[in-house]
């Protein structure tokens, strides 16, 4: 796994200038955090690292197969938890009893072994998220692109998505892109946080989180320190209205 | 027997008392109308229907009928899906397409089958009016299921590059499927009831139509309503076709 390179990479829509010089380096195997307010850009820069936004300036490292969690989990509605793992596979693993197995294990992994032959309108919004988590990281990817994954969820259903998001990554340690405006999210999962601000978007602070993230809980002293710093940013920042 | 159970009697055979209901009304206005020739009793009508069934012609005449709207049918769902796929994967197709749609829409039906009758001969008329009709409804209904299909599912077979193959076969066609069967199963009784009336303008030999115009003109009401019913049962035992073939393929909606 390479380093993800970002060099002076700038993207506009329709004459406005989302992002413009902007450098970013994803380190191979490392949790990296884009965290900044609604509009301000972050999902324009993980486009432009998956592809799906052309853009200018240099784009290095990014590896050919990519795994995307973004918001909705976009399960295929006629397929069962299975048949969404095997969708995405069978293009990548020919033999069939070898997919088998690893999807068999990929749904234990996510806890859902009893929900292997459900169908998405039968599982919870937490339940959804966590197919689309599986399916994440069955595919032999070496980066995730995660685009607000736990937004709209409840607390205790988040709580359980990190613990289980955490878990699938310690296996596999993907190199893992994390966009939000959540900081406690940010705080729990990442490596480093890269705090977005301004217009066009430029990187406004930068934070290293060295703790165990397995044992990580906001109420520990490094984790509560970035946290009030980056919140006291937000709030120091946005306008008062 | 509690109140819940006799609901759910009731909700259970509802078409049933609906059927029985009808013919009541039927009956008690036969009844009061006392004239065979305008309104026979529902007895009547079903003593003629059997004895059409029994008889080689009804066969025909239904079999000819059937193969006409089938035919029809299959022209103005394939060239539908040709031209709805065509028109959702190039999007000008379908601009150009549009008003097209439109307009034979709106072209008034007794319009298409009049110009189809000086066009045509009698057996082949029915089938074009039908395919004439029918296509509008069916571009619109693929094209609209096609549109509807979830982009963010769309985006994701793509970006875990899925194979084109296994996007089509296991993304477009299954979520297409519910729509196109609703289309089909509104579109099978409706598209028998566009042949019926082509066939009686156009006077197509060995057909429902011409059953009925011959019923019509020997002002045997009795058997113009036995030929009523039949087409009646065999829209309904279409429709329920469909509608079983929809149960076993979409087991994965919601119910």
């Amino acid at each position: 796994m390479k380093d993800i390179v970002l060099k002076d990479v700038s993207k506009s829509y329709d004459g406005l200038t989302v992002v413009e010089g902007f450098n970013l380096t994803l380190e191979a195997g490392k949790i990296t955090c884009l965290l900044g307010v609604s509009g301000v850009g972050k999902t324009t820069i993980l486009n432009i690292i998956g592809g799906l936004a052309g853009s200018q300036g240099s784009v290095s490292g990014v590896p050919e197969r990519i795994s995307y969690i973004f918001q909705n989990p976009t399960l295929l509605p006629n397929m069962t938890v299975e048949g969404n793992l095997d969708f995405v596979l069978r293009s990548q693993i020919k033999d069939k009893e070898e997919r088998k197995k690893i999807i068999a294990e990929a749904i234990q992994n996510v806890g859902l072994s009893e929900f292997a032959k459900a169908y998405p309108y039968q599982l919870s919004a937490g339940m959804a998220q966590r197919v689309s988590m599986a399916r994440a990281f069955v595919y032999p990817s070496e980066l995730i692109l995660m685009d607000e994954p736990f937004r709209g969820l409840d607390v205790a259903t988040k709580a359980r998505l990190l613990e289980y998001f955490l878990a699938l990554w310690q296996k596999s340690k993907k190199t893992v892109l994390l966009v939000t405006h959540n900081i406690d999210e940010a705080v729990l999962l990442s490596d480093k946080i890269l705090v977005l601000g301004g217009r066009p978007a430029r990187i406004s602070a930068e934070y290293f989180l060295n703790s165990d993230k397995f044992a990580r809980k906001l109420s520990d002293k490094d984790a509560a320190e970035v946290f009030g710093k980056i919140y006291d940013w937000f709030a120091a920042v946005t306008p008062k209205s | 027997m509690n109140k819940a159970k006799l609901k759910s009697i009731i909700v259970r055979f509802s078409p049933l008392i609906t059927v029985g209901v009808f013919i009541l009304i039927w009956y008690i206005a036969a009844i009061a109308v006392d004239i065979e020739l305008i309104l026979p009793r529902p007895a009547l009508v079903f003593k003629e229907l059997l004895a059409l069934i029994s008889g080689k012609t009804f066969w025909t005449a239904v079999g000819g009928t059937l193969s006409r709207s089938f035919t029809g049918f299959a022209i103005s769902f394939a060239l539908a899906m040709i031209l709805a796929v065509a028109g959702f994967a190039i999007k000008p197709i379908h601009r150009a397409f549009s008003p097209l749609v439109i307009i034979s829409r709106a072209i008034p039906t007794m319009s298409v089958i009049l110009l189809s009758l000086i066009w045509l001969t009698s057996q082949t008329s029915p089938i074009l009016i039908s395919s004439l009709i029918m296509f509008p409804m069916f571009y619109s209904d693929f094209y609209s299921a096609l549109n509807n299909i979830d982009k963010g599912v769309i985006d994701m077979a793509k970006l875990y590059k899925v194979g084109a193959k296994d996007i089509v076969t296991r993304l477009y066609i299954p979520n297409i499927l519910p729509s196109v069967l609703d289309s089909v199963r509104s579109g099978i009784s409706f598209n028998v009831k566009i042949v019926i009336a082509a066939e009686v303008l156009a006077q197509t030999r060995q057909s429902m139509g011409i059953s009925m115009q011959i019923s019509r003109v020997m002002l045997d009401t009795a058997s113009l309503l036995a030929w009523t019913a039949a087409a009646v049962a065999i829209s309904y035992a279409l429709e329920l076709i469909v509608e079983l073939i929809k149960r076993f393929a979409v087991k994965w909606r919601r119910a």
